[in-house]
């Protein structure tokens, strides 16, 4: 039975390669970080595999950790960044909507959304098109800035303000069809 | 600046899922160790590979700067390290005059311990054309290396000490007879007129000569002016068209702009920033570049040099001013070639040959245009950003080429080959569309001379 006092303690076991400490670690945060991977891709078994291939990326970088900032947040840095590989790698970054349809959409949408939980707004999130749903992701929830979203896909500045200007209006418009 | 309604969505979306958790299975963890043991066995022999890469690297390099080296080292032979063959000539004539010495002074020529060798009795002429020309050569052989020059004094004793060696029974104090005899006989024209009825002797080989003319203009590689075009190979060969996917799109931007030249703002971000999206099109890469050769063994040459490349994307672009807009994205490297060549055709006028290597390029900048139309449909610059490019591009190599020469230290060139673009972290272009490109190449080669 491994026991741990803090979270210190618990980050140099694991960068001692402790095993006990990496699967104490594994469990606190691991259904936190298929969350964010579940965000990406939107479907359960390829979010699985992500957050495995994160973890593995935890555990061998673990010691390029140097107590800077907060330990979730750099795990959370390194599951975005594993999904976007993935999302790289099987090239769907490119998938386009028809967006011929879209509507202006009013500030009522929003009392909608405050309503509307975690998990109904990632469906919502996850039928989005993949480079929508990606800089969505990246921008609105995760916080970065157009020019690191653009820096991270290995896009434009300005392509990075296209994709999430269209997702935002895609997502209201879905929430209206659903919910409103 | 985000404005109220991002924030409002950022604001939302990081409360809404900052507790956000999916459940997992119970043997998750269990699942996780198993799919980590594969993944470490993968990843060390990934680095076994790129350790042996790196190594065939460091080696080829090695190999290519110690034969760079050597070959200079030959270039510049001392007296104690004569090149084989240059011995060879000088022992040669040597040796004739030698004998001719012999015969002289006896009539028939019988060397000690071997069997008689010449027998033909020599004319005094022959005798002094002989010992003028070996004069001539060792003259010739001092010029080559730069050192302070006596014939006489210099070169005979070390051609004896040859001599000795080569014919096996002639001994120094004969061969020093010899230089006395021909001294002394160059300045008495009368002791020689009882060998005047003899036979000629048998014109001495005239080898070095050419080689004392020529090696005064020795090649040390060419330099080259080129311009390259890649064609990407699909992915999907079935489909003809994606052999040409770059479009028209391109071209008409291009005139579009050219006709309507516009002052070019420079905004870092807007408000109102117009953006670029579907139906991007990708031109063909045009590199332009110097290459320099060095000859590292016969046949081989390594080559590197300096190339600028320029990658155009376009694209129809939706923009808040106007419905219709177009942007272009330039993403401009400069790279350094490494290669291998192997001319396996080798004429004064022509030759072939093969070169196999790498590249590594470094993005210098990314620089993005939208172009607005205006009522007569000509292309107005709106906007102009500009960036930089992180990180490397890699790239291997195979090509065939050929080189004729047009005035004597002027060749064309041409060479045909494909390239493979390691995908790795860099802006999307034709490249990462098409990692795979077949490749065309023309310039000028200018041949380098050193005296």
């Amino acid at each position: 039975m491994y026991i741990v006092h803090d979270e210190a303690q618990l980050i140099r076991d694991c960068q001692q390669e402790n095993v006990e400490a990496q699967k104490y670690l594994y469990e606190q945060y691991a259904q936190k970080m298929m969350g964010v991977c579940y965000r990406y891709v939107n479907d359960y078994e390829t979010a699985r595999d992500l957050l495995h291939d994160g973890f593995i990326k935890v555990f061998r970088y673990i010691r390029s950790f140097q107590g800077e900032g907060s330990f979730e947040g750099w795990m959370r840095r390194v599951f975005v960044t594993t999904a976007l590989e993935y999302l790289r790698r099987n090239d769907v970054m490119n998938e386009h909507a028809d967006l011929s349809n879209l509507f202006d959409v009013k500030s009522e949408d929003e009392s909608i959304m405050e309503r509307l939980s975690a998990d109904e707004l990632r469906e919502i999130i996850g039928s989005l098109p993949t480079g929508f749903r990606t800089v969505f992701n990246l921008y609105a929830v995760e916080g970065y800035s157009h020019k690191e979203i653009a820096a991270m896909l290995g896009i434009t500045e300005s392509t990075s303000r296209s994709q999430f200007a269209r997702a935002k209006t895609l997502l209201r418009q879905k929430i209206r069809t659903l919910y409103g | 600046m985000a404005n109220r309604d991002d924030q409002y969505l950022r604001q939302l979306f990081s409360q809404k899922f900052e507790h956000y958790d999916v459940r997992l299975p119970d043997e998750d963890w269990e699942m996780f160790v198993a799919k980590r043991r594969v993944a470490q066995e993968r990843h060390r022999r990934a680095l076994i590979v790129r350790w042996l890469a790196a190594a065939c690297l460091i080696s080829l390099m090695i190999g290519g700067f110690s034969a760079l080296f050597f070959h200079h080292e030959v270039q510049q032979p001392m007296v104690s390290t004569l090149s084989p063959s240059s011995l060879k000539i000088a022992v040669k004539h040597q040796n004739q005059v030698l004998l001719s010495s012999k015969s002289i002074k006896k009539g028939k020529l019988v060397l000690a311990n071997a069997t008689p060798v010449v027998s033909e009795p020599f004319n005094s002429s022959a005798l002094h054309s002989s010992v003028s020309t070996l004069q001539e050569k060792c003259v010739g052989l001092q010029q080559n290396l730069n050192k302070p020059l006596n014939a006489n004094k210099i070169m005979f004793p070390s051609s004896i000490a040859l001599v000795e060696n080569i014919t096996n029974g002639v001994s120094e104090a004969l061969a020093a007879q010899f230089v006395e005899k021909i001294t002394s006989e160059q300045d008495s024209a009368a002791q020689m007129q009882h060998l005047e009825n003899l036979p000629e002797l048998p014109s001495l080989a005239d080898q070095n000569h050419s080689t004392n003319t020529t090696k005064h203009h020795s090649s040390v590689g060419w330099l080259a002016l080129h311009v390259q075009g890649n064609n990407g190979l699909p992915t999907n060969f079935s489909n003809a068209n994606a052999w040409m996917q770059p479009a028209s799109l391109d071209y008409r931007l291009l005139t579009q702009v050219n006709r309507n030249a516009a002052p070019v703002q420079h905004a870092s971000s807007s408000s109102q920033m117009i953006t670029f999206i579907d139906k991007k099109t990708y031109a063909f890469p045009i590199s332009w570049g110097v290459t320099f050769s060095q000859p590292l063994l016969s046949r081989w040459d390594l080559q590197t040099g300096l190339s600028f490349t320029q990658l155009v994307t376009t694209g129809e672009v939706t923009s808040t001013l106007s419905n219709r807009a177009t942007g272009r994205i330039e993403q401009n490297y400069l790279g350094i070639p490494i290669k291998i060549a192997y001319s396996f055709v080798n004429q004064p006028s022509f030759s072939l040959y093969v070169s196999s290597g790498g590249s590594i390029e470094k993005g210098v900048s990314l620089v993005e245009k939208i172009y607005n139309y205006n009522s007569q449909n000509a292309a107005i610059l709106q906007d102009s950003y500009s960036t930089g490019i992180h990180g490397f591009q890699f790239s291997l190599d195979a090509n065939v080429g050929a080189t004729y020469r047009l005035y004597r230290f002027l060749f064309i060139y041409m060479e045909t080959g494909g390239a493979y673009y390691i995908p790795c972290d860099q802006p999307e272009s034709y490249r990462t569309v098409h990692p795979v490109s077949v490749s065309l190449k023309f310039g000028l080669q200018f041949k380098l001379y050193h005296k």
